[in-house]
């Protein structure tokens, strides 16, 4: 254990000495300005306020999550001129997360054959491979063909039109990491045209030809998982928690390349009226699985079969192992969404800029289960989705502060966001919460807040988002503090994310009694 | 037969057609542009000085021999040059001659066409605003008339700079560095480069009067984000902005009626981009006469001295121009300056020197607006921008930004650049 605190200890600050680089740029430019390379390094620490008694068993200390993260990207221009221009872009990530490392009970309650892929970065494609694309532009029309991330939407903590590409968050969040780490490319072709039709008309294409990539979970145990304490019912019991066990049957029963899984997206940006809008056709399948109630119990048996044992045994009997399971557990379903987006500035609103968003998922799967409780799932069914959000924009000038050394004229930025969204034909037994319903609810609402403030002359930063679904109870808040270091490269970070949770299944554990103190450290090159 | 018709047809409408002609040619004959800083007898007063002073530094020794041709302020920043984070050796500027600004051929054809045909209503708006182009009031005798000639300076019709622009803490010796470029390109009063004077209203059919593409550089957060902004030809119409901030990939309008919030946390206001950035029509103006002052006019950036830290770089170059003295204030209710004193190059219509009260009447800040003559893409003079400082005395401040010319007046800088499109192009 000292061991390993000292070497992480040193590899961290090697990391830091290692990062004094001798370049002056947030760009480094070579062969004449063709290639273009930047990116940044950043350490990033969780210390947990918080902590169950139940918890407490599996942390030797608070220190719950030390992560250490590079992005490298890099643009190479074969050719431009008053025509168009061809380029190639690729980006590259990579981290490390040493918590495990230091705190032995966080390392043992990792499930191994996860910890591996948790720790560091996976598989070059899934993993380190961001994006990788050729972009080719003449005139009006734009191609980009190869792994790409795609944003349609302008709000934040909620994507309600963002619905291309999926996320990864084990070990991010949107609305706080950027989507290089957030979201995973996809393998497609791209494809932009603005034409000279009236309203700045503009179309989009998007063919994927197979590339499937769903969501990835946080794993069992882990800072942005569920506490392992809620999914290891059984002492002694069996290596890996139930989620974990259920998350390794998801992953392999999701669909790799084929052609069967093709996505296709397309989109058309205007502007009229003085309203930016966009209209949107998404069809693919569904990031998460519904579950067959014909595998689901049986499946999940063979875990809870091998606790009880453990038990009765006193020892660790494991399931078998999850490959071992021939019939699929999990369905990644088919299914379109329309969709759409406008802002306009609204003068007699305060001379704001309001943002609207919607979106129709037309037979969305979704599985049933008594009383929507996903741990009796009993069936699965489709449903169509209208979701919304709405967001007001303003810059605020605030009495004596505005105008004060503090604030140096610098106006508070603040956003206030109204999410809603309908299940229709609703049913009890819909299993909702995944989608922050109340079970049986066919509504789900929620306010978002953002604030930023820049302070001192741009010395320092200050930005609060937080959340409020108000059926469920759940809430985060997230003040943070932003330092930027004379210079051009180094800032700092600190800040606190505060949780309430509303319910309490293993599910919801991902963020109850885990309010934490954040630390983080970049260097921008 | 047809002789006897053609020589009717002279006899009887060219002294016809030459009397309609008159009234031109006259108003033509008469716009004298451009009105050189000094009358002869002026100049020749100031060559005297020069012999003097010419190839002189000025520092913290010498400044009150020369502190009558310089705003008050920056007077009071050579004598307390250690406020503002001087060098051991402190800092200091030289003093050239004096030499006529350069403008463009097309400048000045354009304002011998267009000054004549100029229509003003009761309260000096100029009616034909859309049609014109030029200095619409080579002669100006109101304030009013000063600001359209500054507006009208269409800063070479296209342009491409790149400005380094650190912002300065003195008290700390420290800079934090901001570097952008920026694509600008007229709609209309197009002197230099086609189509002259306008977009035809079929290739211009939103109206754009000015638009402007800013790609962020530094600081690295913002690295490859960029902002577009529009401004229209009806000064009623709101300008639009949109910025593409990178790290998010989001294309956000952002409202352009916040015009007194602090650009990135510098000292200058979005209003205070090219000393003014706004229309014409949220001033009152009051012209209070002409003033001798020492401006930075033909001053190459690139040579200037400048550790961390320090708020004025050494080795500009001034000289002596006879500036318009323009009294702005604003006529948004609580406004964030009681008034700005504006100290306008008679050549260029560049406001060379900026004061700024606060709403108590507190002397603020100052702004100087450096130039340089540079040729453009048609092989012309054109005395264009090089640098802007800023200094803030009520909270100790001061800002710096080196801007370095990369294209003028080139015909490849087109309206597809300045689109919401353009804005997420991969860079």
């Amino acid at each position: 254990m000292k061991k390993r605190t000292l070497l992480a200890a040193v590899l961290s600050l090697s990391v830091y000495f290692f990062s004094f680089l001798p370049s002056a740029h947030a760009i480094e430019e070579f062969y004449d300005g063709k290639l273009k390379i930047n990116g940044f390094v950043r350490e990033a620490v969780m210390i947990r306020t918080q902590m169950k008694d139940e918890d407490k068993q599996y942390h030797s200390n608070s220190v719950n999550y030390d992560i250490t993260t590079g992005l490298l990207e890099a643009l190479y221009t074969f050719k431009e001129d008053e025509n168009g221009a061809l380029r190639a872009y690729a980006g590259f990530k990579y981290w490390w997360e040493k918590a495990p490392m230091f705190d032995d009970q966080l390392h043992k309650s990792i499930y191994k054959t996860e910890r591996k892929d948790y720790v560091r970065a996976r598989s070059f494609d899934d993993d380190v491979l961001t994006e990788a694309y050729i972009d080719y532009n003449n005139g009006p029309l734009q191609i980009k063909a190869g792994k790409q991330i795609v944003i349609w939407g302008q709000l934040d903590i909620q994507r309600v039109a963002d619905v291309v590409n999926p996320l990864d968050i084990r070990k991010g969040v949107p609305g706080v990491d950027t989507w290089e780490e957030v979201k995973r490319g996809i393998w497609m072709i791209r494809s932009i045209y603005k034409s000279q039709l009236p309203g700045d008309l503009q179309f989009e294409g998007i063919v994927n030809p197979g590339d499937y990539k769903g969501i990835e979970l946080p794993y069992d145990g882990t800072y942005y998982g569920p506490e392992h304490s809620a999914t290891y019912p059984f002492k002694p019991g069996p290596a890996m928690g139930i989620f974990s066990y259920q998350s390794q049957k998801w992953r392999q029963d999701m669909p790799g390349f084929s052609l069967k899984n093709y996505e296709l997206g397309f989109r058309m940006t205007g502007y009229t009226y003085n309203i930016d809008w966009t209209l949107l056709y998404w069809n693919a399948r569904d990031d998460a699985p519904v579950a067959d109630p014909k595998q689901i119990t049986p499946f999940t048996l063979k875990y809870i079969s091998a606790g009880i044992f453990s038990e009765i045994l006193n020892r660790e009997i494991n399931p078998p192992p999850t490959k071992s399971y021939g019939p699929r557990v999990y369905y990644f379903k088919r299914y379109t969404t329309f969709g759409g987006t406008a802002q306009t500035p609204v003068k007699p609103l305060w001379d704001s800029i309001w943002r609207f968003e919607w979106y129709l998922e037309k037979n969305r799967p979704m599985n049933q289960a008594t009383n929507g409780d996903k741990q009796s799932t009993n069936g699965w069914t489709r449903r169509n989705i209208l979701g919304g959000a709405i967001a007001c924009s303003k810059s605020l000038w605030i009495p004596f502060f505005t105008d004060s050394i503090l604030a140096n004229s610098a106006l508070t930025d603040v956003t206030l966001t109204f999410f809603h969204e309908k299940i229709f034909h609703m049913e009890k037994d819909l299993v909702v919460d995944d989608r922050n319903h109340r079970a049986g609810n066919s509504n789900a609402d929620q306010i978002i807040l953002f604030v930023q403030q820049n302070l001192l002359q741009s010395s320092f930063m200050f930005i609060f988002t937080g959340n409020y679904f108000y059926h469920i109870d759940k809430w985060m808040a997230v003040p943070s503090l932003t330092y930027m270091f004379p210079g051009k490269h180094w800032r700092g970070d600190v800040g606190y994310i505060a949780y309430g949770v509303g319910r309490h299944n293993y599910i919801d554990r991902t963020t109850d009694s885990k309010d934490s103190l954040f630390l983080r450290m970049r260097y921008e090159f | 037969m047809i002789q006897k018709v053609l020589r009717h047809a002279v006899k009887s409408w060219v002294p016809v057609l030459l009397l309609l002609a008159l009234p031109l040619l006259a108003g033509a004959a008469e716009v004298q542009f451009p009105v050189p800083s000094y009358t002869p007898e002026e100049l020749a007063k100031v060559r005297e000085w020069e012999k003097t002073w010419v190839g002189k530094k000025v520092d913290a020794k010498n400044i009150d021999q020369v502190a009558q041709f310089l705003p008050e302020g920056f007077v009071s920043i050579f004598k307390n040059q250690d406020r503002w984070a001087a060098p051991p050796d402190g800092f200091s500027f030289l003093i050239s001659a004096y030499k006529p600004a350069g403008v463009t051929p097309g400048m000045i054809e354009a304002t011998k066409k267009w000054a004549p045909l100029v229509k003003t209503d009761a309260n000096g708006k100029i009616t034909n605003y859309a049609e014109i182009a030029g200095v619409p009031f080579p002669s100006p005798k109101t304030g009013l008339e000063v600001a359209y000639n500054y507006e009208c300076n269409t800063r070479g019709d296209t342009y491409h700079s790149r400005w380094v622009s650190p912002v300065i803490n003195p008290r700390t010796h420290a800079d934090r560095l901001a570097e952008q470029e920026f694509t600008e390109m007229f709609f209309f009063h197009r002197v230099d480069v086609d189509p002259k004077p306008a977009y035809a209203e079929k290739d211009n059919s939103k109206g754009y009067f000015r638009t402007e593409l800013m790609h962020m550089w530094y600081p690295p957060e913002m690295l490859n984000s960029r902002l577009l902004q529009i401004r229209y030809i009806d000064d009623q119409k709101d300008d639009d902005s949109y910025l593409y901030y990178k790290q998010f990939r989001r294309i956000r309008r952002i409202s352009t009626s916040e015009r007194t919030n602090a650009i990135d946390g510098t000292d200058q206001i979005y209003d205070d981009a090219y000393q003014w950035d706004s229309h014409v029509r949220y001033n009152t103006y009051k012209l209070l006469g002409r003033k001798d002052l020492l401006v930075p006019r033909h001053t190459d950036c690139t040579k200037v001295v400048r550790v961390e830290g320090q708020g004025f770089p050494s080795n500009l170059n001034f000289e002596r121009c006879n500036v318009y003295v323009v009294e702005a204030t604003s006529t948004v209710k609580g406004y964030i300056y009681s008034k700005r004193m504006w100290y306008v190059d008679p050549e260029t219509y560049f406001i060379t020197w900026q004061e700024m009260w606060d709403k108590n009447g507190k002397y603020w800040k100052i702004m100087e607006q450096i130039t340089n003559d540079e040729k453009n893409a048609n092989g012309d003079m054109r005395n264009f921008f090089s640098g802007l400082l800023i200094f803030d005395f009520i909270r100790d401040h001061a800002g710096w930004s080196n801007q370095l010319l990369k294209e003028l007046s080139v015909p490849t800088i087109k309206p597809d650049i300045f689109t919401t499109n353009n804005l997420q192009k991969t860079y």
